[in-house]
């Protein structure tokens, strides 16, 4: 059964320059699926129009069945590529803001990372550097025992360490039955915990797609060289 | 989820609006008895009555800045949490739109509402300490007494009803500055992509004005017809007209609330582009 399903799906932000056209695409349960492309193509609009920050201009979007929504809302646990805490907060204050609205958040498990990484819960948000803001942000996005997980460039940005806890954070945290959406451009990095991936181009056209380990076995290569091909300059 | 909302946006919006309301009722204090200072008949040194000069001012500043404030406010809680990266975690929270904007819509109204309750009884703290010695004598009370008993004769119930209505007009005009300042906030986050707070500011002010304009020539024709009509009327039915008034008062800024809560609910839903 596919987690998410989008028919048809149109976006554009200016007349006649579509973002994405009528993008066809369905993610199964259960997987880590990699969204892969260069830097416009609409990878990261098509994981705001699945989260519900942006409306298509057509076609439909279901997320375990529903539509985007409260519902789909619910079952989704969105991490962008910025911070996105109102800085006049706690880290424990935001536990709790997650506790009320998310009746899958693990509140434990979220203050049990966060004390792996030396982080004081009592500590003001403004105080903390940016890359641990980051931390803390993932840390509570897989606290959730959500079924579909969109992860917006988590490891842009930040050094291979860093990179190395984040990856490792994701793989260890999230719910076995749920799948994760990542969109990146560090495709070596990430290529090791990918199931699938797909391949998107300019205009949200899917250019290659299907098992990571299939395409590794059937070309010989690396995604990250069957990328460089696709998408050579 | 309705509650929870509540429970933040009032916990925001009233984190600081605490020390305003304070200041002003010191502001009211200090003013008031710099007042007294200048209106008393004992001599005090040149040096006094200056300071106490300069003083009588600091009310009026103070007041006029807790209203401001009160209006930033509610403006930061509406931009912060939708238009900024804040957004972000507003619109994937596992809540519906118009419960998103009720909540923001309610505290703000609160606060303002608890605004108005803050500043009147300030200009009356004021007044009271300022000429508390001249005025607010047994006699004056006597003739308030006196004045309220008569007014209670003559419209009687009628006084409870207009009471109420006053109240509800007031919070439909509260929510009416509120829903005023966050379809400001979100048209201009939709035309521009910088200075969207110039941007909202100006819309505010341009739309104020329009409005102020189109109210002061309703008042143009309108309050002649409004004083026929009640020199027209029976000392019987001019209480119920009145109510009346009043009612048509609380209608006519309720259809406007409502229209613009239409209106931004559906920029919001349809227009929202968190890019």
């Amino acid at each position: 059964m596919s987690i998410l399903v989008c028919r048809d799906l149109c976006k554009s932000y200016r007349r006649g320059v579509p973002v994405l056209d009528h993008l066809n695409l369905e993610i199964p349960e259960g997987k880590i699926v990699g969204l892969l492309g260069p830097n416009g193509c609409g990878k990261s609009t098509l994981i705001k129009l699945v989260s519900g920050l942006l409306q298509p201009n057509s076609g439909e979007i279901l997320v375990g069945g529903h539509p985007v929504g409260p519902e789909s809302c619910a079952i989704v646990s969105y991490l962008p590529e910025r911070t996105y805490f109102s800085s006049g907060m706690k880290v424990e204050g935001l536990i709790r803001f997650f506790a009320d609205f998310y009746a899958d958040f693990d509140a434990t498990r979220a203050r049990n990372l966060l004390w792996d990484l030396g982080i004081d819960p009592t500590a003001d948000l403004k105080s903390l550097s940016k890359g641990t803001k980051e931390k803390v942000q993932l840390i509570l996005v897989m606290s959730r025992r959500a079924r579909l997980y969109l992860l917006d460039e988590p490891i842009a940005g930040v050094d291979p360490a860093a990179r190395e806890y984040i990856l490792g954070t994701i793989v260890g945290n999230y719910a076995e039955d749920a799948s994760i959406i990542i969109t990146t451009h560090l495709i070596a990095d990430v290529e090791p915990v990918l199931d699938e991936f797909f391949f998107l181009g300019y205009g949200g056209h899917i250019i290659r797609s299907g098992s990571a380990e299939a395409a590794r076995l059937e070309s010989g290569r690396s995604l990250d060289e069957q990328f460089r091909e696709v998408f050579k300059c | 989820m309705l509650k929870k909302l509540l429970r933040y946006d009032m916990r925001a919006m009233f984190r600081y609006w605490w020390i305003a309301a304070l200041s002003c009722v010191v502001f009211a204090c200090a003013g008031g008895g710099c007042l007294s200072i200048l209106l008393s008949d004992r001599s005090y040194p040149f040096f006094v009555t200056s300071m106490a000069g300069m003083g009588v001012a600091l009310p009026i500043f103070g007041m006029s800045a807790f209203a401001i404030l009160s209006s930033i406010l509610v403006f930061i809680r509406f931009y912060r949490n939708f238009f900024t990266d804040e957004g972000y975690l507003t619109f994937t929270l596992p809540v519906g739109r118009h419960q998103l904007l009720n909540s923001k819509l309610i505290s703000g109204t609160s606060l303002l509402a608890a605004t108005i309750a803050v500043l009147l009884p300030s200009l009356l703290l004021m007044l009271a300490i300022g000429f508390g010695e001249y005025v607010f004598t047994p006699e004056f009370f006597r003739e308030i007494g006196e004045a309220l008993s008569d007014m209670w004769e003559a419209i009687g119930a009628w006084s409870i009803l207009y009471a109420a209505e006053l109240i509800l007009l007031g919070l439909t005009t509260c929510l009416f500055g509120v829903l005023g300042l966050s379809v400001c906030i979100t048209l201009a986050s939709l035309l521009v992509k910088k200075a969207k707070v110039i941007t909202a500011i100006a819309i505010y002010y341009g739309a104020s004005s329009i409005l102020s304009f189109v109210m002061q020539l309703l008042q143009l024709f309108g309050l002649p017809a409004l004083a026929d009509l009640l020199a027209g009327t029976s000392e019987a039915a001019a209480p119920g007209i009145m109510a009346l008034l009043l009612l048509g008062g609380i209608c006519f800024v309720a259809i406007f609330c409502g229209l613009l809560y239409l209106f931004q609910y559906r920029l919001l839903d349809r227009k929202l582009n968190l890019a």
